[in-house]
């Protein structure tokens, strides 16, 4: 995907950092910097299309003409597997194109759901604090979308947690709301188990447990994601945190 | 070129009485308008919107209307939507381009501001009466107003110049007597006009009186007292712009009033300030 008006930015931790637009070319008083991060282990391979569906779906939300927050929303779209791929880093909604996201996603080998979510946060948490330097108001989303436990340790959760402290910590960042989607738990119960200490080791926000993957799930995954970064835009300037949704199947 | 406003009412406001608008024209031209209203007459929260509103739309139209059909126009408006005249007792502050010139006028107090291209600080203009009854243009229209308004003894006409470096720090300096080619002004407790060549302006600002009324709250075990902030403090504090793209005045006073929140500091009186920028920082 193109990404050539888009600044590359270096984090402390890790080897990757990430790209978003330049300050420069951002006129709004405040934004919701929102990340979409997906899981890319071969077992979604089966639904990588509906994954793709559901981006594209989220995506043209945030865009939408009638979306009153299009302008003051900021969206970064990252893939996970052995290795983290940013599709695209942080940029208006209204500048996406639906079909970017066409094959946009590839099944590679692993879980690296530690470190995909530190640099998630970690960069929210930085761009925000370059956007307050600016006078940019700032909130963020992250939502972590996964189907199976961390495999790959490079990262810990306990660096998860230090990303989570600094980003509540820092004043750049109004708010942030971490989401972690844990999807297939119906064949594996160990998972949302184990998914479940990860939420409260690393102090995430919410937890939301998806049995099985089906057309209508992909459907009322994808509203539920918008209807959250909707609640987020909207708690902007508030000095509060937007209210938890509950996905109910 | 672009521009800018935002305005805030006041702790101690129930309705916010200040009011500003900005803009572009078709023709690229940029201005903003704030108006202040005058809290010991009623419903000048709407008056304030009627003149900002009224002045952007002659400005877009390109309509050269003297004061007298501006001020008939205001106070036509006013009575169809059942307010007494009154409402419109407000300051008017602009500020606008239009061909290579750069123009400010002010009825009423607070102040405006400008930076000159080759000059590494900002001149702050400020305009007070010293029993705090401002001139307002709708006095124009009422001769009894106006003749109370001339009569109110002791409400003597002053301003200040405040040189704004870019450290902060602060120091007065008179107007210059000598007229300059570039810049042209007339002072007066009825007007203020000032003309600048486009070509040396950065950017101009205008302010309601309301940065004079910002204070910081004091506690101790057995007190608890406000206390003021020094108005060049605040003037530094506020008028730190990063840039000048989109929203910059909305960005500039959100995160100024966040971190005098953080200070325990607010305004009692509402605020609003309009930026127009022409030239690069």
């Amino acid at each position: 995907m193109s990404s050539d008006n888009l600044q590359s930015h270096s984090l402390p931790k890790g080897t990757y950092g990430y790209s978003a637009i330049s300050l420069d070319d951002l006129g709004a008083s405040q934004y919701t910097l929102v990340t979409l991060v997906v899981d890319c282990s071969p077992s979604v391979e089966d639904y990588l299309r509906q994954l793709e569906q559901a981006i594209k779906t989220i995506v043209q939300g945030c865009g939408h003409q009638q979306n009153p927050y299009a302008e003051n929303t900021l969206i970064r779209v990252v893939s996970f597997a052995h290795d983290i791929q940013e599709i695209h880093g942080f940029k208006l909604p209204t500048e996406c194109k639906e079909d970017d996201y066409t094959n946009c996603l590839r099944s590679r080998g692993s879980t690296a759901l530690y470190e995909a979510s530190e640099n998630a946060i970690s960069a929210t948490t930085d761009y925000a604090s370059k956007m307050s330097d600016w006078d940019f108001t700032v909130n963020g989303i992250v939502v972590l979308l996964t189907d199976g436990d961390n495999n790959v340790y490079s990262t810990s959760k306990s660096d998860v947690l230090q990303a989570s402290k600094k980003a509540m910590k820092t004043e750049a960042l109004e708010s942030l709301m971490t989401i972690l989607i844990g999807v297939g738990l119906d064949d594996y119960p160990e998972l949302a188990e184990e998914l479940g200490k990860f939420k409260d080791e690393a102090q995430l926000t919410q937890f939301i447990e998806i049995g099985k993957l089906t057309p209508s799930v992909f459907s009322k995954l994808a509203n539920f994601i918008s209807q959250s970064i909707s609640q987020t835009s909207e708690a902007l300037g508030s000095g509060h945190a937007s209210t938890l949704l509950d996905l109910d199947f | 070129m672009n521009s800018d406003h935002a305005f805030r009412i006041g702790a101690g406001h129930k309705v916010c009485e200040d009011f500003a608008v900005s803009g572009k024209t078709e023709d690229g031209e940029v201005y903003t308008f704030l108006s202040d209203g005058c809290s010991g007459s009623k419903n000048t929260d709407i008056g304030s919107r009627i003149l900002c509103l009224l002045a952007a739309k002659r400005f877009k139209e390109d309509n050269e209307d003297n004061e007298s059909t501006f001020l008939s126009s205001a106070r036509i408006v006013s009575g169809l939507i059942g307010m007494k005249t009154h409402c419109l007792d407000a300051t008017l502050l602009s500020a606008w381009t239009k061909k290579d010139k750069v123009f400010i006028q002010m009825f009423g107090d607070g102040a405006f501001a400008f930076k000159i291209k080759t000059e590494n600080f900002i001149r702050i203009m400020t305009f007070n009466y010293a029993k705090n009854y401002p001139f307002f243009l709708n006095y124009k229209a009422n001769e009894s107003l106006l003749w109370g308004w001339n009569r109110i003894k002791g409400n003597a006409f002053d301003f200040t110049q405040i040189i704004l470096n870019e450290d902060k720090t602060t120091k007065e300096e008179p107007l210059p007597t000598a007229r300059s080619s570039q810049v042209t002004f007339n002072v007066t407790p009825v007007g203020t006009d000032f003309t600048f060549n486009k070509s040396i302006i950065d950017f101009a600002i205008i302010m309601s009186d309301g940065a004079h009324s910002f204070c910081e709250i004091q506690t101790t075990e057995t007190s608890k007292e406000s206390l003021p902030i020094p108005y060049k403090e605040v003037l530094g504090d506020l008028l730190s712009f990063k840039n000048f793209k989109g929203k910059f005045v909305e960005r500039r006073v959100n995160k100024f009033l966040n971190n005098y929140k953080k200070r325990n500091r607010h305004h009692i009186d509402d605020f609003s300030m309009g930026v127009i920028y022409v030239g690069k920082k």
